[in-house]
């Protein structure tokens, strides 16, 4: 009996690296993936190219000017003239932000008048302006601050500071976020979308009857069919912390052996959808469709890549039924906060209930469609 | 020559209609990716959840308190008197931040002394978490400026400040309110015609490999550019129709605006078709397997659509090693294209550059196609 899914697994394994360019779908891209996320997936501030107006040319106007020289964030490299050369420059796309100060604006500050200045914003990406707006106006409250205090002396001020004190990632890297999410993403995409394609490609090509007229059983054909997938999965897993402590500098602060197990609790669910995916798929282009439309949903509600609580209420409770929210949440935990059983035992038990309810479903309509 | 194409046409479009689940895919793709982002998906931080502990227990830290309380960015999750385990919170994940309000915060307002929050900040998340310092940045400064101008009023001094010194007026065009759905919807044009012109045509030609018919139609007096028209038009006509279906869903679910030239869009929009088309095909050719292409198409084209083409992150914000990269997906300039259709209305005259960059690529990747379709035949 092992030895009949020992077989199926060695052939499963010629099968997928038969062809040696499936190395590179399998081990390489999970690495430029890491790269593409770790770098490109960032919302941080840098380089915004930024066009100032200034009417007043004074003392006060150029300090203020120098509040966006002095950060990598803005990119000043525009020396604009009037009002009409914003709207054309913001129009081409040349800058994403102007800053207009108005031509008395160090009469006004002086002399204790109310005065303000106006910023203009390109929303036609609303997610950068929305991060770009509150960093301008972060910047521009701690100059107004700098004058409060140089105009009312030390005694009067009275201010309050926040100090901070970040934990687990407290250099706030957005690479060291992504890092967790990218081995969930790999993970659910060797996982179920292999091993939907693989199984469906014996019914395409129609050696699933010759599979099931042998004397093989049902689950026999199941587990030698998708070990290597879970394998591979492992692999990939071990393959992204390296890197990912390679080139970002990783913490990986929780038991890599716990991680690895949760990961194979979660591998439960998701070669189950893959094995549903196949009997409801009659050829690979079906399956990667139906994949498809599990793996869109199921990464974008998943609080992997963007904050849950954020989301309306009836979504954020649709989500419970996400089983990579709580996988996405563990690999965080575990390797960012070295959380453990005593924190994750929820986590663990939705995996757990997730994977005996779909190996259940699944594999009973596996075999009804064997019949 | 004509009446060859039109029965391989007849015959794709066939498969396409026999399989309605790629038709799912082609249609329904799009509206569920648009009703998510439109619904589902913000990146803006709300409801951030909190936890507070006041040591002081006086008037001011409990209107600093009932300020958080009121703000729409915070949801406190809970309010101590003592510090003590309180950032077990933070490692179960139940808050973003704990703000400590120190005993001593009221008396060194009082006498003018500097005085300090304390925040503890999960930064596991590091986007939301600076988006949440900031919230709590504005916060702390409105509040420390009202207790300034009450002192400065009870002193009696008058004094030559306007507070607070000035003001910030934000006009933000195109798109003022920020609404991400006005962004999501152009860039989302780029992503699902990538999915369905590299992705499906990748798996139709390498599904004739596999099959063996490959050389069945090799065999017959096909020409290859008419088998390669054949197999591609089908594709180029159904993200068309996408795109169509993206634009109303847009307009009548999200109000999206539509400002610029329609002509100019399928214009740009068949220039870019071609693109991925193209390199469907062209990784078809050399995979010749549907797993390894649906892999390779991925790989190459949709992750690069999503992360290198500031659907969703800025590309100015990248290393710049990525930026250069990114300069090498079509779809970066497909989406600048897309969004000053969409919202500032502009056409050829601004987007020249990139339009220019569009019809390289097409001349690059048909060449290279049939370059390498020619070589695979032989």
């Amino acid at each position: 009996m092992l030895s009949v899914i020992r077989h199926i697994i060695r052939k499963e394994f010629i099968q997928t690296f038969r062809d040696k360019r499936m190395l590179l779908p399998l081990f390489v891209a999970p690495v430029l993936q890491l790269i593409l996320f770790g770098f490109a997936a960032t919302t941080d501030v840098k380089n915004i190219s930024i066009g100032v107006l200034d009417y007043d040319k004074s003392r006060e106007s150029r300090a203020l000017i120098g509040n966006f020289l002095n950060t990598e964030a803005f990119r000043l490299d525009h020396n604009i003239g009037s009002i009409e050369q914003i709207d054309d420059q913001i129009q081409r796309g040349d800058i994403k932000v102007a800053v207009v100060i108005p031509s008395n604006f160090e009469k006004n500050l002086h002399g204790g008048q109310n005065t303000s200045i106006q910023i203009i914003l390109d929303g036609s990406d609303a997610n950068s302006a929305t991060i770009v707006l509150s960093y301008i106006a972060r910047l521009l409250n701690s100059h107004s601050e700098k004058i409060m205090t140089e105009v009312l002396g030390r005694n009067m001020s009275g201010l309050i500071k926040s100090q901070e004190r970040i934990w687990y990632n407290p250099d706030l890297k957005s690479s060291i976020y992504m890092v967790p999410g990218v081995i969930c993403l790999i993970l659910l995409i060797t996982t179920l979308l292999l091993t939907a394609m693989a199984i469906t490609k014996e019914r395409e090509m129609g050696t699933l009857e010759t599979l099931v007229v042998s004397p093989i059983k049902p689950w026999e054909l199941i587990i030698g069919k998708t070990a290597p997938f879970v394998l591979i999965g492992l692999v990939d897993i071990v393959l992204i912390l390296l890197a990912g402590k390679i080139i970002f500098g990783l913490p990986i602060r929780g038991s890599i052996l716990f991680l690895l197990g949760v990961s194979l609790l979660f591998i439960v669910t998701t070669l189950s959808i893959g094995l549903f995916v196949s009997t409801i798929s009659r050829t690979q282009q079906q399956a990667m469709t139906s994949v498809l439309f599990f793996l869109m949903p199921a990464m974008l509600l998943s609080g992997i890549f963007t904050p849950l609580e954020s989301m309306p209420r009836v979504i954020q409770h649709l989500t419970l039924l996400n089983p990579l929210r709580y996988y996405g949440k563990a690999v965080r935990g575990i390797l960012l906060k070295g959380n453990g059983p005593e924190i994750l035992w929820p986590e663990i038990l939705a995996l757990f209930l997730f994977g005996l309810v779909t190996l259940g479903v699944s594999s009973l309509r596996f075999r009804k469609h064997l019949e | 020559m004509k009446s060859r194409i039109v029965p391989l046409l007849k015959k794709e479009a066939l498969h396409i209609l026999r399989d309605p689940r790629s038709l799912y895919l082609a249609l329904g793709l799009p509206m569920m990716l648009l009703i998510l982002f439109g619904f589902a998906i913000t990146f803006d931080v709300k409801n951030i959840p909190v936890g507070v502990v006041d040591l002081d227990g006086t008037v001011l830290s409990r209107d600093l308190f009932s300020r958080l309380h009121a703000s729409q960015y915070f949801d406190i999750k809970f309010f101590k008197t003592s510090s003590a385990d309180v950032e077990s919170y933070l490692d179960r994940g139940e808050v973003r931040f704990i703000i400590i309000i120190p005993s001593e915060f009221s008396r060194d307002i009082s006498a003018g002394k500097e005085t300090g929050l304390q925040l503890l900040v999960d930064g596991s998340d590091s986007n939301s978490a600076q988006v949440a310092l900031g919230y709590m940045a504005g916060l702390v400064q409105t509040f420390s400026a009202k207790i300034l101008l009450e002192k400065v009023q009870r002193s009696g001094i008058s004094i030559p400040l306007h507070l607070p010194p000035f003001q910030i007026e934000p006009r933000v065009w195109y798109n003022p309110e920020l609404r991400s759905t006005n962004f999501i919807v152009p860039g989302l044009i780029a992503v699902l015609m990538m999915v369905i012109a590299a992705m499906m045509t990748s798996l139709t030609v390498s599904r004739e490999w596999e099959m063996g018919t490959m050389e069945q139609l090799i065999a017959s007096p096909v020409k290859p550019y008419e088998m390669i028209i054949g197999k591609l038009f089908p594709y180029y006509v159904l993200g068309l129709i996408q795109t169509l279906l993206v634009i109303l869903i847009g307009q009548v679910l999200f109000g999206v605006p539509f400002r610029g030239n329609l002509f100019f869009l399928f214009l740009v929009s068949s220039l870019f078709l071609i693109c991925g088309l193209g390199i469907g095909l062209f990784i078809s050719t050399v995979s010749k397997s549907q797993q390894l292409s649906f892999m390779m198409s991925l790989i190459l084209t949709l992750l690069p659509a999503f992360l290198l083409s500031g659907f969703l992150f800025p590309v100015a914000s990248m290393p710049r090693l990525i930026r250069i990269v990114a300069n090498l997906v079509p779809a970066k300039y497909f989406l600048t294209v897309l969004r000053g259709i969409f919202l500032k209305g502009t056409g050829l005259a601004v987007h020249w550059q990139e339009v220019g960059a569009l019809f390289v690529f097409a001349v690059i990747i048909v060449f290279a196609c049939t370059k390498k379709f020619k070589l695979s035949l032989e």
